[in-house]
């Protein structure tokens, strides 16, 4: 029983930094119905930026965090610029080739030597670690931290979209984009806020996940980032809490084949939950049934 | 009735012709082994793409684990090959039909409860199915120790030949063009362009969705089988997402539907 318990704490771990990059998944998915691929790779880039502060430049917690944000927004911004907004109006297959393209131009280029190097390299931790027992389960101060950072950014993301003029954009883009162009909305802007926020999450994300899983490498953001993605689409894409709520699922499943079955099944579970739960609910567990309209 | 022979002749000629060509300038010596291999291989993708390009540019399925096929079509001959076959060309034969229909069943499977959902999530399930499959190529040797596992499976003869790929290849191009010109295809085209009005019109979408994916696979599947004689070694990485994207773009490229 507490070694299960303990197997929730550690889900619940991952299952947070999976919500962190899915919410970008989510909203640019709903905003745009892209697949943006390059958003894991947004994701590694931010847990490089939280590496470099940490191990040059010893900056505090909070500056770190800033700091990947804002950097990460910057490179959304710039990606959504120069790759996707050309090819708005393309069929949507040559954005999605375009997005992988991205994401392997980002993976491999920033393995060159000059820029980040092969690599694997260990994060520093930015504090020393502190183990509580409650109850007979280990908790650390790291999951404190990933818990309440999420936590915020989730309180943060929840106060732009429903309570302020971007966010109503966002809303009404992702509604019916036409229309909010006509009603006088700027697309445009609403777009590139929407690649840049959902980035800011993901490189608060890669710093979490640093933290938490102490090893960086240019390719790390594939892999979380398909989960993340499958995340978004298990709890409903386009729905916010759907993708935290997908996005712990995910964590929780993989940490209990882990945990109980085989380390090496676990990258398949995570689909085979997907596949069973798109079957039931083909728009996920929280998304709204979408009419075709003809 | 003349025609028709008139067209087959037209056809042997022409993969007579490009077969013989292609011997005839390994035997001589003008392309090296080398690149007889590139040939073989660009034919076997050829093979997989026009797969890919019956699922998605024909019948407009939006499909991100083709390679998984190819993995199963592969694994499957192979160990036909290496359990029953050893050098016989008959049962190479064999292996690949079997190795095509290893992946048409498969995908029949997958095909039942996925291809009710749309596009977007099509593509998801199938990308979810691609690497479900992987993880299991990868743990393949914990049930068939032959299989090799994450080690990747090695002593396969190799049986690929020019003839042989050739052979397929026409084999392929053939079905795909005879099945889209016929009333088959014709539904199929039909529920790329609109699925809706298709399904007014009468046509039973799901079946021909069903048809075309199995097909698109199947193909898949024998180009795996080519594909594993071809380089005598087989590992779980040759069949994982990005071999799927390899040949999404290679379709998309060339223009889909063609």
């Amino acid at each position: 029983m507490e070694y299960f318990a303990q197997q929730v704490i550690n889900g619940l771990q991952l299952g947070f930094v999976y919500a962190l990059i899915a919410l970008g998944y989510t909203m640019v998915y709903g905003i745009v119905r892209l697949i943006n691929f390059a958003h894991g790779d947004v994701f590694m880039i931010g847990a490089f930026i939280g590496f470099y502060t940490i191990e040059r430049y010893h900056l505090p917690l909070a500056l770190v965090f800033l700091s990947a944000m804002a950097g990460c927004t910057v490179l959304a911004v710039l990606i959504e610029l120069l790759a996707y907004r050309p090819l708005r109006h393309a069929p949507k297959i040559a954005s999605l080739i375009t997005a992988i393209g991205v994401s392997l131009f980002l993976e491999y280029f920033t393995s060159l030597r000059q820029v980040f190097g092969p690599n694997f390299y260990s994060f520093p931790r930015p504090f020393p670690v502190v183990i509580w027992e409650v109850g007979g389960i280990l908790v650390t101060n790291i999951q404190a931290v990933i818990l309440v950072v999420t936590v915020l950014c989730l309180l943060f993301l929840q106060f732009i979209v429903f309570r302020t003029k971007m966010g109503r954009g966002m809303r009404a883009v992702s509604y019916d984009y036409v229309t909010a162009g006509l009603m006088g909305v700027n697309v445009n802007r609403v777009i590139s806020f929407t690649f840049g926020l959902g980035a800011a999450l993901a490189g608060v994300g890669g710093v979490l996940y640093g933290i938490a899983y102490p090893q960086v490498n240019t390719f790390m953001g594939f892999m979380p980032g398909l989960k993340a993605f499958t995340a978004a689409v298990l709890g409903g894409i386009g729905n916010i809490p759907g993708a935290v709520l997908g996005a712990l699922i995910m964590g929780q499943s993989e940490t209990m084949v882990s945990a109980y079955l085989s380390s090496t099944y676990r990258d398949g579970i995570a689909f085979v939950i997907l596949i069973l739960v798109l079957l039931w609910k083909p728009t996920g567990i929280l998304g709204a049934p979408r009419a075709e309209k003809v | 009735m003349a025609e028709s022979l008139r067209n087959l002749a037209r056809i042997l000629a022409a993969y007579a012709l490009l077969a013989g060509s292609i011997v005839l300038l390994a035997a001589t010596g003008v392309v090296n082994p080398y690149w007889v291999q590139i040939l073989e291989l660009a034919c076997v993708v050829a093979i997989s793409a026009q797969g890919l390009n019956v699922i998605y540019g024909y019948t407009g399925l939006f499909s991100l684990g083709h390679a998984a096929f190819l993995g199963i079509g592969a694994y499957t001959a192979a160990y036909l090959m290496k359990t029953y076959g050893g050098q016989s060309q008959a049962v190479f034969f064999t292996a690949l039909l079997a190795g095509g229909g290893a992946a048409a069943v498969i995908a029949c499977l997958i095909g039942l409860p996925a291809l009710r959902l749309t596009s977007d999530y099509l593509g998801i399930a199938t990308l979810g199915f691609g690497i479900i499959m992987k993880v299991i190529f990868d743990n393949a040797d914990s049930f068939l120790p032959e299989l090799g596992g994450a080690r990747g499976m090695t002593g396969i003869t190799k049986m690929t030949t020019v003839p042989w790929v050739v052979f397929f290849l026409f084999v392929s191009l053939l079905i795909v063009r005879n099945t889209i010109h016929s009333s088959y295809g014709r539904a199929i085209i039909s529920i790329r362009e609109d699925e809706i009005a298709a399904e007014t019109m009468g046509i039973d979408t799901f079946r021909y969705k069903m048809i075309g994916f199995v097909m698109g696979c199947a193909f898949a599947g024998v180009a795996g089988g080519l594909y594993a004689h071809l380089y005598a070694f087989l590992h779980p990485s040759n069949f994982d997402f990005f071999k799927s994207i390899d040949i999404l773009v290679i379709v998309v490229l060339g223009g889909w539907a063609t």
